[in-house]
């Protein structure tokens, strides 16, 4: 009997353990950015964001088809993909890195766990180091990632003409959502 | 005789202002090119798109770029949560279909996995090209074309 429960406990916690390294992929994240002044919005949304996580060591990838954003006005987007973000050359923005404090999380266990990212963020040709927090939801199959944050043009080289400056700000704020599920 | 000339170019100058005013605000407040609101520009099938994207991706994707395009396949993956309808097209290659909330609701109960779908969609790119290059590993090697504001292709 005592050998029985031993080896139902190892195989619960292989499980665990086996859930726990494999692969978390999203094809549907969402990306939303602001970088209006107030006087104009100046919004974009992308629901095609591709993302990977490993639980194992905390790696985290995004990649970002510039043109899948969506905006309210046919010539915002003309000017942000010809202007701005220069789709043609510079087609994706992405994010190589990692979560700096995987010891607090527990994806094995449902819960709300705040994270601390750092890594290589790519936009418009332009990589930077960066570092930011998110919060990860835990919730059975599911795991939901998240982050808020702010970007400066200048340190991404996207230009802003004169003739906008009082419509579009030198920063962004930048949302991320994804809810992984276990890669296939 | 002076006054009436002048009140006639004033007015003239006044409906040209009101005129350039209304093309103004049409082009500052004109919406984006939406897949429901306009027929495809081409029609073709999920791996009739990726042959195309393989011969040629540059030439392609600059083709198809923000173009209406219709394609038709078999059902691979339905996320419901986030309105998206994944069409197979291939070894590794699928054709991710965005929707809004209207126009899935539209679609949602006449789709199964592994059936037939004819949707129309404005391409904006293709992911799984040159992927090596941007050092993304860990983010699948399946290659992804991209379709927003998608709508059923009737």
């Amino acid at each position: 009997m005592k050998k029985i429960i031993i080896l139902a406990l190892a195989v619960i916690s292989f499980n665990n353990m086996h859930a726990q390294t494999k692969l978390l992929t999203t094809k549907t994240g969402k990306a939303w950015f602001d970088a209006g002044t107030g006087i104009e919005d100046i919004t974009g949304t992308n629901k095609s964001v591709l993302s990977a996580l490993n639980p194992a060591t905390g790696d985290m990838q995004f990649s970002i088809l510039i043109k899948g954003f969506e905006f309210w006005s046919q010539l915002l987007q003309e000017h942000f993909n010809e202007n701005y973000m220069e789709s043609d050359k510079f087609p994706k923005s992405t994010f190589k890195g990692k979560i700096t404090n995987l010891d607090k999380v527990n994806f094995a266990k449902d819960g709300t766990y705040p994270v601390i990212v750092k890594g290589t963020l790519e936009i418009h040709g332009v990589k930077n180091d960066v570092e930011t927090k998110g919060t990860i939801i835990v919730k059975g199959e599911s795991v939901d990632a998240s982050s808020e944050f702010t970007v400066t043009m200048d340190d991404y080289k996207i230009a802003i003409p004169g003739v906008v400056k009082d419509k579009l700000s030198k920063t962004a704020k930048i949302k991320i959502n994804c809810t992984y599920t276990t890669s296939k | 005789m002076f006054m009436k000339k002048w009140k006639k170019i004033l007015l003239t100058l006044f409906v040209i202002g009101l005129i350039s005013a209304i093309v103004v605000f049409y082009i500052i407040t004109k919406k984006p090119l939406t897949a429901a609101d306009s027929k495809p520009v081409k029609e073709l099938t999920a791996t009739e798109l990726f042959n195309s994207l393989d011969s040629n991706f540059r030439f392609s994707d600059s083709i198809f770029n923000n173009q209406n395009i219709a394609v038709k396949g078999i059902v691979k993956e339905i996320d419901s949560t986030n309105k998206h309808v994944f069409i197979e097209a291939g070894e590794a290659k699928l054709i991710n279909c965005s929707f809004d909330s209207v126009e899935f609701s539209k679609i949602k109960s006449n789709i199964k996995l592994g059936g037939g779908v004819n949707i129309k969609g404005i391409y904006t790119g293709c992911d799984g090209y040159n992927n090596t290059d941007d050092g993304m590993d860990l983010i699948s090697s399946d290659k992804i074309a991209q379709l927003k504001t998608c709508s059923v292709n009737p």
